[in-house]
């Protein structure tokens, strides 16, 4: 059994006249509890590989290595999983079952499974938005499933017109989760972040193809692992109030403001999908509320996490009003950790353009400012990343010079990888 | 005992049992009128949008958002000869104080308990306390008992009974609270006399003409530093710990012996009991006898208030709670 447990982190206290409210909520989904939720009856894993004709390349080196991580996620399936495997070029083709639906993992099916993947073979074009309506016909009918899709590409949706994609997007949210991988450097960031973000997912790289069969077993583990899905973060805000923003701030940044869904006049649901045991996701919630004065207490929000529609609160947002400058001035470290987080990827994406076009001065300047933050925050794995891109004279002053000769895979690994956030140090962790 | 009695009962609600201030209508646990006499679910609507009462959540408007009054945010009772009040102030989000006051006969009596911020929901432990001491007083006086000071020790105990209960089983920060009771009567030749039992910085003075004495000595780590000579008093003031309590009510309560003052007193004069939301304004006794003679008010209950109001202009840093026991001119018949 699972259950939801939420924390919030806010400096409470306005100035007379203030109106906006700042908090951090870490919701961590807990074993057991008392205020248990339904856990999902069945789970759903579709692998959608690439099989264009660009997977040839290297030798045979990419395409043998989509045969071996397929396998290697078929294997991490449990017994009673249902799954498919689409081989995905110009068009979605059923590679397992050969018939267009699910079928339940057993040690039959996983065995007929892999024999098909290791017949995969190259050719064609790439048209992403064909791969989704693939995975969505065999999900139909499953609302309530945890359903998760792996989706590797090795190149751009050339195949395809964008509005196909954004269609097929828009006619897979709620019904399925998606992790986007892009093998190689021939793939557009920008394509598979719509689509990771859209159906709360995650993008990232894989460099080089050996790293192919590790990342999918982990993918294919993560969906095992999960207990509970259609989840919703429901927030309830006073009358006249305006949510400013609502974003994911850790363990990814994603933002989350255009994924309101109305519950009624003044409360929204904000889809955060399946989760598992001992998962801990942290939000940032700005909200704009009706002013008070100086002595007064206002409900900013209340905090409600909703499974299949069914909500409970789980935390409160205050707002007080008082004339004490030393309360109202006062800036809460879970905030202000985040704030930063989010100027961090703000500045690489920026640096990281403006490399790109060839703005020398402001790329060293913002990235200067990223590795500055990145260090600040002990974001280790960010300044990494960073390293990569430039030399770091002085990390605690933001001192940086552009590196002459960088790889392309480092390049976008620091752009895709840019979103990954630390977690605020708290005593005894 | 003479015919003039009367004790500052709560009521319990009708439909939840939950208890609430004297006076109140509306209970602040289910919402419903005190009396039951009306549905569960009506009740005052909210303070700030108008929404209607059933609008009201967890003590939080559903529309506006709005935080409605605690129904100890800003309480006062009055009885002949003694009126109190107490108010949660400005900047506390809850009004941990209590008082409890009473007239036995001739006799006045006057408890403030106010809830030590840090720990465990403080504001139960003084409301029990202070309810505790003077339901125990009463008792006591109604049945003539004239050893007073045996009577205080009694009260004082059923406080700490009361706060330890009121506390939740081990926990390890249980609510606390300091205390001071007074009972004030006419002696037989005319004047009258005060016993003052106290744990912690809460205060009482007699008030007479343009003098306040105070009857308490504080229970503050300062002064017990200098009392047993163990620091300087610049010293111990300068210490961080200079106004720590020493002495309080609740169940991890070191030392809940109270100290007490007995004091004989002319006619004419009359009892002030706070907590430091009052007096850290007018630290001094010269500052409350100032300030008493400035505001120039006979009325008990229109002195309390103005007292509390004088607090709230000042910042209203703490919860602040007076009371004022006024025995009348002691014509001794």
């Amino acid at each position: 059994m699972t259950q939801f447990e939420a924390q919030v982190f806010q400096n409470e206290y306005l100035p007379d006249g203030g109106d906006v409210i700042d908090a951090v909520v870490t919701v961590t989904a807990v074993e057991g509890g008392t205020q248990a939720v339904k856990q999902a009856a069945e789970v759903i894993e579709v692998i959608a590989v690439d099989v264009s004709g660009s997977m040839n390349e290297q030798g045979g080196a990419k395409i043998d290595s989509a045969r071996r991580a397929t396998i290697a996620a078929i294997d991490a399936l449990r017994d009673g999983v249902l799954f498919a495997v689409i081989a995905g070029n110009h068009e979605a083709k059923a590679l397992y079952p050969p018939y267009g639906r699910l079928v339940e993992a057993s040690p039959q099916s996983r065995e007929e499974a892999k024999e098909a993947a290791k017949r995969i073979y190259a050719d064609g074009g790439t048209a992403i938005g064909s791969w989704l309506r693939g995975a969505k016909s065999l999900i139909h009918g499953h609302s309530d499933a945890i359903a998760h899709v792996i989706l590797l590409t090795d190149g751009r949706n050339e195949h395809e017109k964008p509005w196909e994609l954004d269609a097929a997007i828009a006619d897979s949210v709620g019904l399925f989760e998606c992790d986007c991988r892009g093998l190689g450097t021939n793939w557009e960031p920008d394509e598979l972040r719509k689509i990771s973000n859209a159906l709360l997912g995650t993008t990232d790289i894989i460099p080089h193809p050996s790293e192919m069969e590790a990342e999918f077993r982990k993918l294919t583990e993560q969906t095992m692992a999960k207990q509970v899905t259609n989840v919703a973060l429901r927030l309830w805000t006073p009358k006249g109030s305006t949510i400013e923003f609502v974003k994911q701030v850790a363990p990814t940044l994603e933002e989350m403001t255009d994924k309101a869904e109305a519950v009624d006049a003044l409360s929204a649901d904000y889809p955060l999908g399946s989760w598992g045991d001992g998962e801990t996701r942290d939000y940032h919630v700005r909200i704009r509320i009706p002013t008070g004065g100086v002595g007064d207490e206002r409900l900013a929000a209340r905090v409600m996490l909703a499974v299949n529609d069914e909500a409970q609160p789980v935390a409160l947002v205050r707002a007080v009003w008082t004339n004490d400058e030393a309360l109202s001035t006062r800036i809460n470290r879970e905030v202000a950790h985040y704030t930063g987080q989010a100027e961090l990827a703000d500045a690489i994406a920026t640096g990281l353009a403006a490399r790109q076009s060839g703005d020398e001065k402001e790329a060293t300047l913002k990235l200067g400012r990223a590795v500055q933050i990145a260090h600040e925050a002990g974001n280790e794995g960010t300044v990494a990343l960073l390293r990569k891109v430039v030399e770091v004279d002085d990390p605690k002053a933001g001192t940086v010079r552009l590196k002459r000769a960088v790889e392309e895979a480092d390049a976008m690994a620091l752009d895709v990888r840019s979103t990954r956030t630390v977690r605020v140090e708290r005593k005894g962790e | 005992m003479s015919e003039v009695e009367a004790v500052g009962n709560a009521t319990s609600c009708a439909t939840c049992g939950e208890l609430s201030s004297p006076g109140a209508q509306w209970c602040e646990a289910c919402g419903g009128s005190i009396d039951g006499e009306v549905g569960a679910l009506t009740g005052p609507p909210c303070i700030d949008c108008g929404a209607d009462h059933s609008e009201i959540f967890e003590g939080y408007c559903s529309v506006c958002g709005r935080k409605q009054p605690g129904e100890r945010d800003h309480l006062s009772e009055t009885l002949e000869g003694i009126a109190a009040v107490t108010d949660r102030g400005l900047r506390h989000s809850k009004n941990e104080d209590a008082f409890a006051i009473a007239r036995v006969g001739d006799a006045l009596v006057a408890i403030v308990c106010d809830g030590v911020s840090t720990t465990t929901k403080p504001e139960d432990v003084s409301l029990a306390a202070a309810e505790a001491a003077r339901d125990s007083i009463v008792a006591a006086l109604r049945t003539g008992d004239t050893d007073i000071e045996a009577v205080l020790v009694r009260a004082t105990a059923d406080a700490q009974s009361a706060a330890t209960e009121a506390a939740i089983p081990g926990d390890p920060n249980p609510g606390a609270a300091t205390y001071v009771a007074t009972v004030v009567r006419p002696t037989p030749d005319g004047l009258l006399r005060s016993w003052t039992a106290w744990l912690g910085d809460s205060r009482a003075y007699w008030l007479h003409g343009d003098e306040a004495t105070q009857l308490t000595v504080d229970d503050v780590w300062w002064r017990e530093q200098v009392a047993e000579e163990l620091l300087a008093e610049d010293d111990a003031l300068a210490d961080p710990r200079a106004q720590s309590i020493t002495r309080w009510l609740g169940a991890d309560a070191v030392d809940a012996t109270p100290k007490i003052q007995e004091t004989e007193h002319d006619p004419g004069g009359r009892l002030l009991v706070c907590s430091d939301g009052l007096w850290k304004y007018l630290p001094a006794e010269t500052d409350i006898a100032e300030k008493i003679v400035e505001l120039a008010l006979d009325n008990s209950k229109e002195l309390v208030e103005e007292l509390v109001a004088f607090a709230l202009e000042r910042g209203g840093h703490d919860n602040t709670t007076v009371v004022i026991g006024d025995p009348g001119p002691g014509d001794g018949s």
